[in-house]
């Protein structure tokens, strides 16, 4: 029968306002074509629906069917198939809206549209994104529910409103499910979407590096402390080291690995040797949280000297310390993850050194910066000492007038003696590149070491916020006897840098975040701004820490708060007990509707005239028409008849001459009040 | 639960001669069904009365939320977790909301017009709800017929006319009544097949008979077939304002001083009969020429008669006669099913359709 399959007007308008709505959210994924197409469609529905146009002929829906795929072809061809996926998802989604016909094809339809929104997902999990999709998921219900409707159910409120009930009733379901729904691993491998280009850290470093970095307020990751966050001075988070100089570029292994990717120099291989670091076995242990935030790298970047916590991990992530006291996973971060960290401040690395060893920690081109050779040479002689040379290198740091700024120029081949002598500004990596190289130049060991450094601490949760415009250089010299010891030129010259941040440290302020005018991290100052950013920075951890990233670890550590002890009989138990409960008190709320009569106000007013007279011995019988009563009370009563009358009067001009105004009703309720009928 | 529904419609005549097993397990079906849901008048729906079970989308639904569970799961995604399981909930919510959407309607059966065979017969049923709840998407149909939808919001009841499509001749029960919804995802389906003991008459099928026969010239006893004329004095009675002057029995009125006029009446007998010894062929021809005999004879000006082997009607001219004419025609050789049900059809007839209120058929 046709009418059993034929679809309500109202949900092609549902259906089309919830294809808009779930489209919005892939348009920076999708063509103007492809817009273009979903128009016309919609377009076309719109004119059916006004009875201005057919349903288009085969012709034209296999020349749009074909023109979609080939512009998908061209246009997606070189990406990943995730993006195909969700591009001929959509494809399918517009031109399926001119071929709907029966209530079928609509379900179809709004079965996509779902899909759609978990494409989304897939792409970005952010909280506003939810939230926003949460709303389509509402559309979309509608639209399914406009698809049982019955034509003369005009009221578009109605409609979303039972949509928003039944998703209202299916989150409590949704949260049992969420909760212990086991998390497996992945079935098989999929496809990963995209990524736009990473910022942040790289095995090697150039002059400009870090300094272009810092133009980013994009966040790198979070840390949360178990105790005290430790002082500025101390959070220098370490990603890896660079000990390999080609007189320009900074690099984590030598020349001749470098174009094997695969293959790890010395100083990211795992640590074999177990008398490579001695902890001070009563030294400070600091334990924390890292959600990292997806970097494409394999660095942890940890306070050394770091181990991964595995006793609280359940997770398949393996971790690994590396040679140069790294923190470093066996696979790169390509999605956000939690790492669990103790870190034992107080240790010597590498005490002792082979012959080895300190030649690639001293190692540099011979071409390249004389004059800085034989500065390094004069004061190396007068010092003495390793670290006597050292305090003096620093010193002409803090003597001499050095600029740290974010746009240093442009420094030629000898790029050391121009920075040290000539042009004086330069931002971190400079220093430390400087450093590196003055210390090397007369045979003490150093490096570079690449990382963050400080944060900002969030009151609304005790996390630190590290973002991209932390990245920090620094270096470590060898001392005899004492190992790698943490040296910062930049301190040296902007010690703001360390206490306070890059913003305070720079001489010229409008330097930061000069790319991005609106940022606002660029007005700091400004207090509820601040307050509002950091508030809204706690949510989105929340989010992210307590849903996004729900894990295994996380699954078992609210089931272990929840149920105290995790044993199949107490889970299965509490699964049918929470989803009995759910059900039950819809179940009510359907039934309360149907039990509570609705009594007219003007009634309940009648029987509160009623309740009055039987305190008199009066008892008006059961079906006796109000006239016949209040007769019966009149001949019984004669001192009553009057008001009698009247309420009665004003109670059937209501409730069956249909006077139908607030006032009668008013009135009716003055005159029930004032009734206070007595035996005289 | 899962009832095999369409056991009780009508199958194609190619097929009734299928399997005896199919026709024993039809008789099994009937008789649970009816102890479970006895006929009556008026049925209020409960636990008892409802079945409910996914619809063909539903099951597509659970497909795609399984499709979408693995994208979950293979994707490690947590918001594609929740939404799979938002929509998990969404279904086992429904479940309860489409089982409440029929839960406590009361369907009462009011009246049903005849109609002749081949044609639709018009059941007009009262459907009712209780309290605030609203029931919106009820689809109500006869095995084998379109379907009527309605929703219950804005007022507690309303009436519906159902149309059946009937076969031959004779009394007829329309069988189980189906009220089904899908409201409010179209998910779940939950059903009722309710019989309403309704029951009609299907007159024959008027086939053209042709010329009415002639008059008939056959003197009655029966004093009521008289008309006004103008040749034979009948009698006298009051005066009436509007009679004319030449019919006041002056005569009278000087004796009595009171205003009578004179009554006269014609002659000639003009009433028809319709005998079924005027007609050919079959039983069934017969009767569908006699059919098409009285209507035609209605809307003539002559009163006419029925005259069947066992049945005896007086002439007469009007919507009343006409139909009971039609009822002798429909039930004529046809044993009533149950007597109450009879007495129950005798309001069968002229309805006035403008009583008939709500649920548009669609």
């Amino acid at each position: 029968m046709s009418t059993s399959t034929q679809i309500p007007r109202s949900s092609i308008l549902w259906l089309l306002l919830a294809q808009l709505v779930v489209m919005v959210p892939h348009m920076p994924r999708l063509s103007l074509w492809m817009m273009a197409i979903w128009l016309l469609c919609a377009a076309w529905r719109l004119a059916m629906f006004r009875g201005q146009a057919n349903y288009p002929g085969r012709f034209i829906r296999v020349v749009l069917v074909f023109l979609g795929c080939t512009g998908i072809a061209i246009e997606f061809g070189s990406l990943g198939s995730l993006d195909i996926a969700v591009a001929l998802l959509i494809l399918a989604f517009s031109l399926k809206l001119i071929e709907v016909r029966e209530r079928r094809d609509l379900f179809l339809v709004l079965y996509l549209a779902y899909f759609i929104v978990a494409a989304g997902f897939l792409f970005s999990q952010s909280l506003p994104l939810a939230m926003y999709q949460l709303a389509s998921v509402v559309l979309i219900t509608t639209a399914l529910v406009a698809t049982q409707q019955t034509q003369d159910q005009q009221s578009a409120w109605r409609t979303c409103k039972t949509a928003i009930k039944l998703i209202g009733q299916a989150v409590p379901i949704m949260l049992v499910f969420f909760i212990v729904f086991p998390r497996l691993g992945p079935l098989w491998s999929v496809p990963r979407s995209d990524s736009q280009a990473m910022t942040g850290m790289n095995d090697s470093m150039s002059p400009g590096d870090v300094a272009q970095l810092s133009q980013s307020a994009e966040l790198a990751f979070r840390a949360i402390f178990d105790g005290e966050i430790p002082t500025r001075e101390q959070l220098y988070w370490r990603a890896t080291t660079l000990s390999f100089f080609d007189g320009r570029r900074w690099t984590n292994k030598p020349a001749a690995l470098q174009e094997y990717d695969n293959i790890d120099g010395w100083h990211s291989q795992p640590m074999q040797q177990h008398d490579l670091v001695t902890v001070n076995p009563s030294g400070k242990v600091v334990s924390y949280e890292i959600t990292m935030e997806p970097s494409e790298q394999q660095w942890v970047y940890t306070l050394p000297w770091a181990s991964a916590d595995t006793d609280k991990q359940f997770s398949s992530r393996k971790f690994i310390q590396t040679n140069d006291l790294a923190l470093r996973a066996r696979a790169p971060f390509y999605e956000r993850a939690i790492v669990r960290v103790n870190s034992q401040l107080d240790y010597a690395a590498e005490p002792a050194m082979g012959s080895y060893r300190y030649y690639q920690e001293t190692a540099l081109p011979t071409d390249v910066n004389p004059r800085a050779r034989q500065v390094a040479e004069n004061w190396y002689r007068r010092a003495g000492s390793d670290s006597q040379y050292v305090q003096r290198v620093l010193r002409h740091f803090t003597e001499q007038s050095f600029y740290y700024t974010l746009q240093p120029p442009k420094l030629g081949e000898h790029s050391v003696d121009e920075f040290l002598f000539d042009s004086r500004k330069g931002f971190c990596e400079h220093y430390a590149s400087a450093f590196t190289f003055l210390m090397r130049a007369v045979g003490v060991p150093a490096r570079i070491v690449i990382g963050y450094q400080g944060g900002e601490e969030n009151p609304f949760n005790r996390s630190l916020t590290v973002r991209q415009f932390d990245a920090h250089a620094w270096t470590e010299v060898w001392l005899q006897g004492r190992g790698w010891i943490r040296f910062d030129p930049t301190a040296a010259v902007a010690p703001n840098r360390i206490s306070m941040g890059l913003e305070a440290a720079l001489s010229d302020r409008r330097e930061f975040m000069s790319e991005s005018l609106l940022s606002p991290y660029k007005y700091r100052d400004v207090a509820w701004l601040r307050w509002v950013r950091l508030r809204l920075d706690a949510i989105n951890y929340a989010w992210y820490r307590g849903f996004v990233n729900f894990d295994t670890d996380q699954q078992l550590e609210v089931l272990e708060q929840l149920l105290g002890e995790i044993t199949p009989a107490r889970l299965a138990m509490a699964v049918v007990i929470s989803l009995c409960a759910v059900l039950g008190m819809v179940a009510l709320s359907l039934l309360r509707h149907r039990v509570a009569p609705s009594v007219a106000p003007e009634t309940r007013l009648y029987w509160q005239f009623c309740r009055r007279l039987e305190k008199l011995g009066l008892h008006r019988a059961a079906g006796e028409a109000p006239g016949d009563f209040s007769t019966r009370v009149s001949a019984r009563f004669p001192h009553l008849a009057e008001p009698v009358r009247a309420i009665t009067g004003q109670y059937q001009a209501i409730a069956y001459a249909g006077v139908e105004n607030d006032a009668a009703l008013g009135a009716l309720r003055a005159e029930v009040k004032r009734f206070r009928p007595k035996l005289r | 639960m899962n009832i095999p529904a369409d056991l009780n419609q009508p199958k194609p005549r190619d097929r009734r001669g299928a399997r005896r097993s199919q026709y024993h397990w039809r008789q099994r079906w009937r008789a649970w069904i009816n102890r479970r849901l006895p006929p009556a008048r008026e049925i209020t729906l409960d636990q008892k009365s409802i079945f409910i079970f996914p619809t063909g989308a539903g099951f597509a639904f659970l497909g795609f939320t399984f499709i979408l569970l693995l994208v979950a799961i293979n994707f490690e995604n947590s918001p594609v977790y929740a939404l799979t399981f938002l929509l998990v909930g969404l279904f086992v919510v429904s479940i309860l909301h489409t089982f409440s959407n029929l839960s406590g309607l009361t369907i009462t059966a009011a009246h049903a017009e005849p109609a002749f065979s081949g044609r639709d017969a018009i059941f007009h049923i009262v459907v009712a709800k209780k309290g605030a709840r609203l029931y919106q998407g009820l689809q109500f149909a006869w095995p084998g017929n379109a379907s009527v939808w309605l929703s219950l919001t804005d007022k507690d009841e309303s009436w519906l006319a159902l149309r059946y499509r009937t076969g031959p001749r004779g009394y007829c029960r329309p069988g189980r009544l189906k009220v089904q919804t899908s409201f409010p995802l179209g998910l779940l389906r939950a059903w009722t097949w309710i019989d309403l003991d309704m029951q009609t008459v299907v007159f024959p099928y008027p086939l053209d008979g042709g010329q009415l026969p002639p008059m008939s010239t056959q003197t009655h006893d029966s004093g009521n077939s008289e008309q006004s004329g103008s040749d034979d004095f009948y009698g006298l009675r009051n005066y009436i304002p509007g009679d004319t002057v030449k019919s006041i029995a002056w005569k009278t009125y000087a004796k009595t001083d009171q205003l009578n006029s004179k009554q006269f009446i014609d002659p000639v007998d003009h009433r028809l009969w319709l005998v079924w010894e005027d007609t050919h062929g079959d039983e069934e021809q017969r009767l569908s020429q006699l059919c098409a005999w009285a209507l035609q004879a209605e809307r003539g000006h002559n009163e006419y008669g029925l005259q069947l082997p066992s049945v005896n009607i007086a002439p007469a001219r009007d919507q009343a006669h006409l139909d009971k004419v039609l009822y002798a025609l429909a039930t004529f050789n046809k044993k009533a099913p149950d007597t109450e049900a009879v007495e129950a059809n005798d309001q069968a007839g002229s309805i006035d359709s403008a009583a008939i209120s709500g649920g548009g058929v669609s």
